[in-house]
């Protein structure tokens, strides 16, 4: 269970690091066991550096990320265990390896970093067992990524993550740089995955049926806020925010949108300067995350009179 | 872009401050104790420990060193830059009187390499692979890895004693100038012509390139104006080093040349511990590196704006 | 029919004497005045290379064979130079690294007035026009920006405004909806659509999206291997297409069925010499498939399936 309180992240920049970037501003959200969790929104929505958070790749600026009840602030005072239960993968999986080393030693390396399996034959098997999950053939440990398309080498990266038995997988766009027929094999594959090891995926996307393919509940974010979660059904049948509303017009080919403002609004709601409902409360006060549902929850002032007609 | 200039403009004072109280510790660092050096230089070989003890109370070389250093400042602010041992001449004169041979040099040289090395990198770049780019970046290699001091003598046998058409030393006329040039400017055209091609195969891949040749724009437009800028980029850092080390005379060359610079002045006040010309020829090498380092700062933010925006916001 | 832009027996190979596979093999491509083409497929299947042999950007290793006709005159290298950024146009696809980083918007823009030989005097207004036709707010503050200041749905706005602004007769859209969340896409598609239709001009869309091409264009053709496999009006493209790829390209979207396509005849080369390329996926490959290349032909009006068994 993954749990973000109050997690804000602000990147500063400049001479006297004057000029900030809120990157995500004040969110709380509880990932379930074994639950997939998709998290859209645009670009620079912030859903990355949420990721990154979880991760434990960036540190909160204010707020906190728990794992089982226990802050991750201090990484290397949890068991490993622990330490190891959050694993991730991204867009660019030739990242992950590098060029010089064969995909068998970059496969062993974290076991042998980590103190895993410190046998060889044992670590070989297991990394056999993994191949197997993924759909790899075994002449690939002797290759180079570079001789491996992405989308098998996407596939190795998620059997990195694998070999260290992780309880939750951050998938940050795992299949934006893949080809359709590429894409269906991995969402194939991270279902399977789910299915067989009961880990939990973060799954970030900006592509709406990538979402509602694998996930159970989705969190829409817009200027580093969470403006909407709910269920899938909730989102797709009843979405009450005005981004995701917008959002899911565009995917349906609905809404013709203009280029949008800016969300860089210090103060009030984040998404006022594209809103059709703004009043004057909007500036005043940033909404919070209201219940409109059993697990459907709205950051509008006026969420609930529009869910009443 | 005032914030730019203004963190360059302080980043410049620190180093010099920086740089002056390493100048200063010359003098300790050098083996032998100053005091004598100064009694031996005022009075002559074999003084004793009377007119030493007052060399040191007089020169106030018995205080602690961060008022010794204060003082060495503050006379440094008004231009005193002390007097030589040897001569009794102020340094700073010495290194005025000195300064316009070096610079002639330096300039003579820079402007040879770059006359030869941006057409060459540019050849080479464009024409990758062929064999105008071969012979480009051989004789790039060989400009690169030929001792200077040797080449020197290369071209004294060539073309003073074989050809005799150009003078084996001396200073004065332009004559006088080619040798030292061409010895100082081959290791530096090496460098940027292929610094230049590198860059500017790097820059010629973007697609900006690609984008500027779709619309139509015409070849010569792209390379000056679209891929030229960007590719000196780097080049600029270079000739900004060379630069430096130039102005700070060439100790080799000159020597070899007998050209009357920055660099045979140092070489002379080491030889005869004349350390207060050292010092004062350190520092103004010091202080010529730092300007023009601060200068080449100032031009990568006219050349890339990137820079000027984020010191900007 | 003769065509705006017409190819003929299009071969594209790069590196020296065929050693690799050529990325666009004995091509046909016909593309008729204000008529609207998307070129399907997927990476490796040859739709970039051709979009940079049609616009003459295509690096000098690559060996170009065939022969491509623009309003009917032949293209050579010079009269490319003419043409390029007038008459053809290519919409980039690098975004983020298609305007030059350290030149003012503005002064990219004027460069295109003076290759068209616009007075300096009317310079300055055209720029805000074109800036003003791709729909940008406060128009007036984008020529003295540098690309770094302005965000990408900007700068794809600002290269489209570049492309558009000397009323080409053809353009070439590069993936224009790469990596775009669902909100921004349909902005840029729109926007395309409507100064397309504007001006009654041909486009030749390159993309993977699938839902794009049908969204913007008239006719879809699906590329395999550097093969035309399928030429189908975008209307028919969900119910009446044919070839067996273009089924199962159709059938990997999450929301047509999320099916991976596998390889059925394990003993056929991925790259097969002879025959059908796509024979090693093919659910109807039969053995006359691997000896004999299917040819494009004519199943319905405007629709034509390279295969074998089908056709």
């Amino acid at each position: 269970m993954l749990e973000f309180r109050n997690v804000s992240k602000v990147f500063r920049q400049g001479w006297l690091k004057k000029a900030e970037i809120v990157a995500v501003k004040d969110i709380s959200l509880l990932i379930k066991p074994k639950e997939i969790f998709g998290l859209m929104g645009e670009s620079g929505s912030g859903k990355s550096t949420l990721g990154k958070l979880a991760l434990g790749l960036l540190t909160p600026s204010a707020g906190e990320v728990l794992w089982e009840g226990k802050s991750r602030a201090d990484l290397k005072s949890l068991p490993q265990e622990a330490r190891l239960a959050i694993q991730g993968i991204t867009q660019n999986p030739y990242g992950v390896f590098n060029p010089r080393y064969r995909i068998g030693y970059a496969l062993a390396e974290p076991l042998i970093y980590h103190g895993l399996l410190q046998n060889k034959q044992e670590r070989l098997f297991r990394i056999r067992e993994t191949l197997k999950l993924i759909n790899m053939e075994e002449d690939c440990l002797d290759k180079y990524p570079g001789q491996l398309s992405g989308g098998q080498v996407q596939r190795l990266a998620l059997a990195r993550v694998l070999l260290m038995d992780p309880r939750l997988i951050v998938a940050d766009e795992p299949t934006t740089m893949l080809d359709l027929s590429i894409q269906a094999q991995i969402l194939h594959l991270l279902k399977r995955i789910h299915e067989q090891t009961g880990a939990g995926i973060l799954l970030i996307s900006h592509d709406l049926p990538v979402v509602t393919a694998l996930a159970r509940r989705i969190g829409m974010m817009y200027g580093g806020r969470l403006v909407e979660v709910g269920t899938v059904q909730d989102i797709l049948n009843n979405a009450l925010h005005p981004y995701t509303q917008l959002f899911l017009a565009a995917a349906r080919e609905e809404a013709f949108p203009e280029l949008q403002n800016s969300s860089n609004n210090p103060t009030g709601c984040v998404y006022r300067g594209n809103c059709y409902r703004v009043q004057e409360l909007c500036a005043a006060k940033s909404p919070e995350l209201i219940p409109v549902g059993r697990e459907h929850f709205v950051a509008c002032h006026f969420a609930n009179e529009v869910k009443n007609g | 872009m005032g914030s730019y200039l203004l963190r360059r403009l302080s980043a410049a004072v620190a180093s010099l401050a920086g740089v002056s109280f390493i100048t200063f510790l010359l003098i300790f660092i050098v083996p032998g104790d100053p005091a004598e050096m100064l009694a031996q230089a005022r009075f002559g070989h074999g003084v004793g420990e009377r007119e030493i003890e007052m060399i040191r109370s007089v020169e106030g070389l018995d205080q602690s060193l961060i008022i010794q250093y204060i003082k060495w400042v503050r006379h440094l602010l008004d231009l005193d830059f002390g007097y030589s041992l040897i001569n009794r001449q102020p340094v700073l004169s010495l290194i005025w009187s000195r300064f316009p041979a070096t610079l002639l040099l330096a300039c003579s040289s820079l402007l040879l390499s770059l006359t030869v090395a941006v057409p060459a990198g540019i050849i080479s770049a464009l024409r990758k692979d062929t064999w105008l780019d071969t012979v480009s970046r051989l004789f790039a290699l060989l400009g690169l890895s030929m001792p200077g001091f040797w080449f020197s003598y290369i071209l004294i046998i060539f073309f003073a004693l074989k050809l005799k058409i150009l003078p084996v030393s001396g200073y004065g006329s332009f004559v006088n100038l080619v040798m030292p040039s061409l010895a100082l400017g081959l290791g530096m055209t090496g460098l940027i012509a292929r610094l230049l091609r590198a860059s500017l195969l790097e820059v010629l891949q973007q697609d900006y390139l690609k984008a500027a040749r779709a619309n139509g724009i015409r070849g010569s437009k792209i390379l000056f104006k679209y891929a030229l800028k960007n590719a000196m980029i780097p080049v600029l850092t270079v000739v900004a080093l060379q630069m430096g080390f130039l102005l700070s005379g060439t100790v080799i060359i000159e020597s070899i040349f007998g050209w009357p610079g920055l660099g045979k002045l140092i070489l002379d006040g080491i030889l005869t511990r004349d350390f207060p010309v050292v010092q004062g020829c350190v520092l103004f090498t010091a202080v010529c590196f730092i300007v023009i380092n601060t200068g080449v700062d100032l031009l990568y933010a006219w050349l890339d704006p990137r820079i000027r925006w984020e010191a900007g916001s | 029919m003769s065509g705006l832009l017409e190819i003929h027996n299009l071969t594209v190979t790069y590196g020296s004497q065929g050693r690799l596979a050529p990325a666009v093999r004995a091509l046909d491509l016909t593309v008729g005045e204000g008529e609207k083409l998307a070129i399907v497929g997927e990476s490796g299947a040859g739709k970039s290379t051709l979009a940079n042999t049609i616009m003459g950007l295509l690096p000098n290793s690559a060996e170009i064979k065939g022969e491509i006709f623009f309003s009917g005159i032949k293209i050579s290298p010079r009269i490319l130079a003419e043409i390029r950024g007038k008459e053809i146009v290519l919409i980039p696809q690098n975004v983020y690294n298609s305007l030059n980083p350290v030149l003012s918007i503005g002064n990219q823009m004027e460069d295109l007035l003076v290759e068209a030989k616009v007075p300096p005097d009317q310079r300055k207004n055209t720029i805000l026009n074109w800036l003003r036709s791709v729909r940008l707010p406060r128009p007036e503050a984008i020529p003295g920006s540098y690309p770094h200041q302005l965000s990408g749905g900007m700068k794809q706005r600002v290269l489209l405004a570049m492309g558009l602004s000397r009323s080409p007769s053809l353009i070439l859209a590069d993936e224009p909806t790469k990596g775009l969340d669902p909100v921004r896409r349909m902005g840029i598609l729109h926007l395309l659509k409507q100064l397309i239709e504007h001006q009654r001009q041909s486009l030749i869309l390159i993309t993977h999206d699938i839902k794009a091409a049908v969204f913007l264009s008239d006719t879809i053709a699906i590329m395999y291997q550097g093969e035309i496999v399928e030429i189908i009006p975008a209307t028919r493209l969900y119910h009446h297409s044919l070839h067996p790829y273009t089924m199962a390209l159709l059938a990997a979207a999450p929301e047509r069925g999320l099916q991976v396509p596998c390889r059925i005849n394990p003993g056929v080369s991925s790259y097969p010499l002879t025959g059908c390329s796509y024979a090693a996926f093919c659910n109807l490959c039969r053995p006359t498939c691997l000896q004999q290349k299917p040819a494009l032909r004519k199943v319905a009006f405007g629709h034509m399936v390279r295969c074998n068994v089908i056709a």
